[in-house]
């Protein structure tokens, strides 16, 4: 119920934070185990390293187009981490209801993006990317860091906040200054 | 054997000579000091050096950082710092610097003169 509230208000554009997905509905809130959260964090990281090389090839606008460098070396960075605790752990990510979802919401997202050229493809990556980031800080918080097990897991979710945070100002910025 | 002793000479030398001005000429060794990159942000914002002392940047966070320059009459620029790597440069003049990755993170060196006021950058150019 949750998960699908979610995915409902942020396919498209995602312009929804992710907050409702904690909001309530705790009961029936699925038990997240540390590999279940590892497929997240790896999902969550492929979409925006996917949707930031769109940008690096068809982002017109200087700033929109460094937004997209940035969102890849990070979150490759983030991911390369995220690969090598699992497998120092010897977890294997288990994608999950929320991860395939995730998955395939940004399919669609990316398939409207690629189809928008010149400032509309900026305007609309970049508010993209304001609200991924606000809905995945979201969850990160609010699901995968109390879920968490493992503590080098959780010390990861908790150090990955800050990143997203400065991504989340940074877009914004860069959206104040695409309007 | 021989080879032993040049290294023990080589390394004495390098130990001792570079003190030896500061004792003559009655200055304090340059210090070294600390910023850490942590959550996406230098810490200490703004250090406080003597001319000639020496900044070492470490990156805490999990993603990569660097430092450079805000003042194109001072420009210098750290190599990339990956994940719990370190740089090091001396510093005669002070000025803003910026991560090169993230224009939010943004930090100042500030140069005090010897007496301990802040040293002021003059400017030469015509």
């Amino acid at each position: 119920m949750k998960t699908s509230r979610f995915l409902t208000l942020t396919a498209g554009f995602l312009l929804a934070p992710l907050v409702l997905l904690a909001e309530g509905d705790n009961a029936t809130a699925p038990k997240l185990t540390d590999a279940n959260i590892a497929a997240i964090v790896v999902a969550a990281n492929d979409i925006d390293i996917h949707a930031g090389k769109l940008a690096e090839k068809q982002a017109e606008n200087a700033d929109a187009k460094g937004l997209g460098e940035m969102m890849v070396r990070d979150h490759t960075a983030v991911n390369q981490q995220a690969k090598d605790l699992v497998t120092k752990l010897n977890v294997t990510p288990e994608p999950n209801d929320l991860s395939r979802k995730l998955r395939a919401v940004a399919k669609k997202t990316y398939a409207e993006l690629k189809s928008k050229h010149g400032a509309e493809f900026d305007r609309a990556y970049v508010a993209n990317e304001v609200a991924y980031h606000q809905s995945v800080i979201s969850v990160v918080q609010t699901m995968l860091i109390p879920a968490a097990h493992n503590a080098e897991l959780k010390t990861l979710l908790e150090q990955v906040v800050p990143a997203l945070q400065a991504h989340l100002e940074h877009a914004k910025h860069v959206q104040a200054e695409l309007k | 054997m021989k080879t032993n002793i040049i290294w023990a000479i080589a390394l004495f030398a390098g130990a001792v000579v570079p003190a030896v001005p500061c004792l003559f000429a009655g200055e304090p060794p340059a210090t070294t000091h600390v910023v850490h990159i942590r959550s996406m942000a230098f810490n200490p914002k703004v250090v406080t050096i003597a001319p000639g002392d020496a900044i070492t940047w470490i990156n805490d966070d999990i993603v990569m950082h660097g430092a450079k320059s805000s003042d194109p009459k001072n420009p210098w620029q750290s190599k990339d710092l990956l994940a719990h790597a370190s740089w090091t440069k001396r510093f005669e003049r002070g000025g803003a610097y910026v991560c090169p990755y993230h224009p939010t993170m943004t930090g100042e060196i500030v140069v005090t003169a010897k007496g301990g006021g802040r040293a002021e950058d003059h400017d030469t150019a015509p």
